[in-house]
C-alpha cells in the first residue's frame, strides 16, 4: 500500500529531526565530560597515598620489609604487578591511574616491570636495583642501585651520586633534581635507606 | 523528500543548532576556565592512551550476499582506532572507558565504560558496561595485545561477537552489569584470581536464538537462509538491555603459576536467552596462556548448550522465501570452538625491533544438529609480525578455512560462489600509545 504524501513527509521529517539533537546531545555529553575533568581536578589532585609500592610476587618479602621500615603515619599502598597478567586489557591503564595518585611510586625489581609500562606525570618514580626504563616519571625518576651496577643502559640525563652513609644520602636527595642514581648504597638490606630517601622526597625529616 | 519537509527540517535544524551550540559553549567555557587553572593537575589524573590499525584484506571463496559487501573484493579498512580514558576519582575509585572508532571511522562505540572500586587489597567491584570475563581472548582482544589480527573462532562465534559473524564484524563481548574480582597470593607458587559477573546476558527477541538471516546472491536464485553464525547479543544489543527478567551469571577462575609464566583458567556462563525466560544457554570454557619473552603459546576451548524448541522457521514466519530444511530450528543443540596458537621471536634488533612468526589452528561448529552451516569449519592461519619502531608493527597473515560437510551445501550457496575452502590474506599496520 502506498503511503499518502502527508504521512510520508511526516515520517521522513521525524526521522531527520531526531538525528540532530542526538548528535548535539552526544557532543554536549563529551563536553560535559571534559568540563567535569576541570571541575573535579582540585579534589583529584589531593594526594591520598604517600607511597605506592609496586612489587612482583618474587619481591613480596622485600615489600614487607620496606613497609615495616616506613614510619608510622605514612600512607602506604601496595600492588602485586603479576595480577596484571590476569587483568583485562583495561587493567594496565587503570593501574597507572592509581599510581598517579601517590606522591612516590616505588618499583622493587626488574620483574615488577614485566607487565607494566608507561609514564607518570606527577608521581616520583623510585626504582630499586632496577635499570629498566619501562615506567618513568615526567617529574622525577630515581634509580637506587647497588655499587658495581652497569648503568650504561640508562643513558640520558642521569646524575650519579655515591652516597657514603645515611646522613650523606639524606642530604643529597633532592626533589627538584631531574634524575639521580645512588650508587654504593650498602645499607639497602635493611630498607632503612629507602625509607630515608622516601621521607626526604616527601619533605619529612627522619 | 518534499519541499515542505526540507523547509521544516532546515528551520528545526537552525533552532536546535543554536540551542545546543549555546549549551555546548557554556559548558565548554565553564570547563575550560576551570581546566586552565588546574591544567597540570587535571593532566595528572586523566590518563589517555590507545591503539589503532589499518589493514588490507582479501578473501576468496566466500559466498556472495545480497546487500552485503562482497568480501572476495579486496578492501582497505581502519578496523579500530581506540582511545582509553582512565580517571582516578580517588585512589580507590577509577572510572574507565574505551571509545572506539570502527569500520573506517563510521561506527563509534564504548567497548567498556565502568567505574571500578577497590574495596580491599584483594577485592574490587565494577559496575557499568564491562568486558565479560569469559575465557582469555575476550578480555585481551585489542590486536596490539595479540599476535594476529584475525580473531579465533572461540571469540568470533562463541564468546561471542557483538555483531554478525557472517558479515565479518566483531567487536568483542561487552555487556552491562556488575563484576566482583577477588584474588589471592598463593605463597611463592603464584596467584589465584576469581571474577564473578552478573550481566543482562545473551538473548534473542524471538524463540530462535540464532535467528539472523542473510540472502544468498546466486544470480536468479536469492533465497534467504540462516547462516547459524554463532551466538550474538540480543537485538536490543545497541542499548544492551535485557530481553527477559533473568540475569546471566559468569564465573572465571584463573591460576597464575609464576614458574611457568602462564595462566590457566576456567570460565562458565549461564543465562536464559528467550523473551519468556524459559530456555537456558550454558557455556563452559578453559584457556591456557604461556607468555615467555621470546615465545608464546595460547589456547582456548569452549562448548555451549542451547535449549530451543524445534520446528520453528523464523524466515518463513517473516514471510521470506528460503529452504525450510536449513532454516527450521533443530531443537536443543550444542556448539563448540577451540584454537591453539604459537608464536616465536627468532630475531630481535635495537630500538624494540623484532620479527615474530605465528601459527594458529582453530575449529568451530555452531550447531551440531544441522546438516550444513558454513560455520562448521576448521582453519589454519600463519603470519609474521615485524615491529619496526616502538609499539608500531606490520603484520602479514594468510588463512585457509575448510568447511565441513560441504557435500550438504545447498545449490544456492555454491551458486553464490561459496567454496569448500575459503582463503584470506591480510596486511596490517598496528600502533599503540
Amino acid at each position: 500500500m502506498r503511503m499518502s504524501s502527508r504521512t510520508f513527509s511526516y515520517r521522513v521529517c521525524a526521522a531527520e529531526m531526531v538525528r540532530i539533537p542526538m548528535i548535539k546531545r552526544l557532543t554536549t555529553i563529551l563536553a560535559a565530560f571534559v568540563a567535569s575533568s576541570g571541575l573535579t581536578a582540585p579534589a583529584l589532585t589531593a594526594r591520598q597515598v604517600d607511597v605506592y609500592i609496586l612489587y612482583a610476587s618474587s619481591d613480596r618479602d622485600a615489600k614487607n620489609e620496606l613497609v615495616g621500615a616506613l614510619p608510622e603515619g605514612m600512607s602506604t599502598k601496595s600492588y602485586n604487578s603479576n595480577l596484571l597478567a590476569l587483568a583485562d586489557y583495561s587493567g594496565k591503564q587503570r593501574a597507572l591511574s592509581k599510581l598517579e595518585r601517590a606522591s612516590v611510586v616505588v618499583i622493587l625489581s626488574e620483574a615488577t616491570l614485566d607487565h607494566l609500562s608507561g609514564r607518570l606525570a606527577d608521581a616520583i618514580v623510585l626504582l630499586v636495583n632496577t635499570i629498566g626504563t619501562e615506567l618513568t616519571s615526567d617529574r622525577q625518576t630515581i634509580h637506587v642501585l647497588d655499587s658495581g651496577t652497569d648503568v650504561g643502559a640508562l643513558g640520558g640525563n642521569m646524575t650519579a651520586i655515591n652516597a657514603s652513609g645515611e646522613a650523606d644520602l639524606a642530604d643529597r636527595t633532592r626533589v627538584e633534581a631531574a634524575n639521580i642514581i645512588f650508587v654504593n648504597v650498602g645499607t639497602l638490606t635493611t630498607y632503612r635507606t629507602l625509607s630515608l630517601i622516601i621521607q626526604r622526597l616527601l619533605g619529612r625529616q627522619p | 523528500m518534499d519541499r515542505r519537509c526540507s523547509r521544516a527540517i532546515a528551520a528545526r535544524q537552525r533552532k536546535v543548532t543554536r540551542r545546543w551550540d549555546r549549551a555546548f559553549q557554556a559548558i565548554i567555557g565553564v570547563g575550560l576556565s576551570l581546566c586552565v587553572s588546574t591544567a597540570v593537575e587535571a593532566q595528572a589524573n586523566v590518563r589517555i592512551s590507545g591503539y589503532g590499525n589499518m589493514h588490507y584484506m582479501d578473501h576468496d571463496g566466500v559466498a556472495r550476499l545480497v546487500g552485503i559487501q562482497d568480501l572476495n573484493n579486496g578492501f582497505f579498512q581502519i578496523r579500530e582506532f581506540s582511545l582509553f580514558f582512565d580517571i582516578a576519582i580517588t585512589d580507590a575509585v577509577v572510572a574507565s572507558t574505551e571509545i572506539e572508532a570502527g569500520d573506517n571511522g563510521t561506527a563509534y562505540s564504548a567497548n567498556y565504560a565502568y567505574v571500578d572500586f577497590q574495596a580491599t587489597a584483594n577485592l574490587s567491584l565494577r559496575a557499568g558496561k564491562i568486558l565479560v570475563p569469559f575465557l582469555s581472548y575476550n578480555e585481551n582482544k585489542p590486536n596490539f595485545k595479540q599476535n594476529l589480527m584475525s580473531q579465533p573462532f572461540t571469540a568470533w562465534n562463541l564468546a561471542p561477537v557483538n555483531g554478525i559473524a557472517i558479515d565479518y564484524r566483531g567487536f568483542g563481548w561487552s555487556d552491562a552489569g556488575l563484576v566482583a574480582n577477588w584474588n589471592n597470593e598463593l605463597g611463592d607458587w603464584g596467584l589465584f584470581d576469581v571474577k564473578f559477573a552478573i550481566i543482562n546476558g545473551l538473548g534473542s527477541n524471538s524463540d530462535v536464538l540464532d535467528e539472523n538471516s542473510v540472502q544468498l546472491d546466486a544470480g536468479m536464485m536469492t533465497p534467504v537462509v540462516r547462516p547459524r553464525d554463532g551466538l550474538i547479543q540480543n537485538e536490543t544489543a545497541n542499548s544492551l538491555r535485557d530481553n527477559n527478567n533473568d540475569k546471566a551469571t559468569v564465573l572465571k577462575v584463573t591460576l597464575h603459576p609464576l614458574a611457568l609464566l602462564s595462566d590457566i583458567g576456567f570460565s562458565w556462563y549461564r543465562g536464559k536467552w528467550n523473551p519468556s525466560g524459559t530456555r537456558n544457554l550454558t557455556m563452559l570454557g578453559v584457556h591456557v596462556n604461556v607468555l615467555q619473552p621470546n615465545w608464546t603459546l595460547k589456547s582456548e576451548y569452549v562448548v555451549a548448550q542451547v535449549e530451543q524448541a524445534a520446528g520453528i522457521d523464523p524466515v518463513a514466519n517473516a514471510g521470506l522465501m528460503g529452504p525450510a530444511a536449513l532454516n527450521t530450528s533443530t531443537g536443543d543443540y550444542g556448539m563448540h570452538a577451540w584454537f591453539v596458537e604459537a608464536s616465536v621471536i627468532p630475531v630481535r634488533g635495537t630500538n624494540d625491533r623484532y620479527l615474530r612468526l605465528v601459527g594458529r589452528f582453530d575449529d568451530v561448529d555452531t550447531n551440531d544438529q544441522i546438516g550444513f552451516t558454513p560455520f562448521d569449519r576448521s582453519r589454519v592461519t600463519v603470519g609474521a609480525e615485524f615491529q619496526f619502531a616502538t609499539n608500531t608493527r606490520l603484520r602479514l597473515e594468510w588463512q585457509r578455512s575448510v568447511i565441513d560437510d560441504f557435500q550438504n551445501a545447498p545449490a544456492p550457496y555454491i551458486g553464490a560462489g561459496g567454496e569448500e575452502a575459503i582463503k584470506m590474506v591480510m596486511a596490517s599496520v598496528i600502533f599503540s600509545f
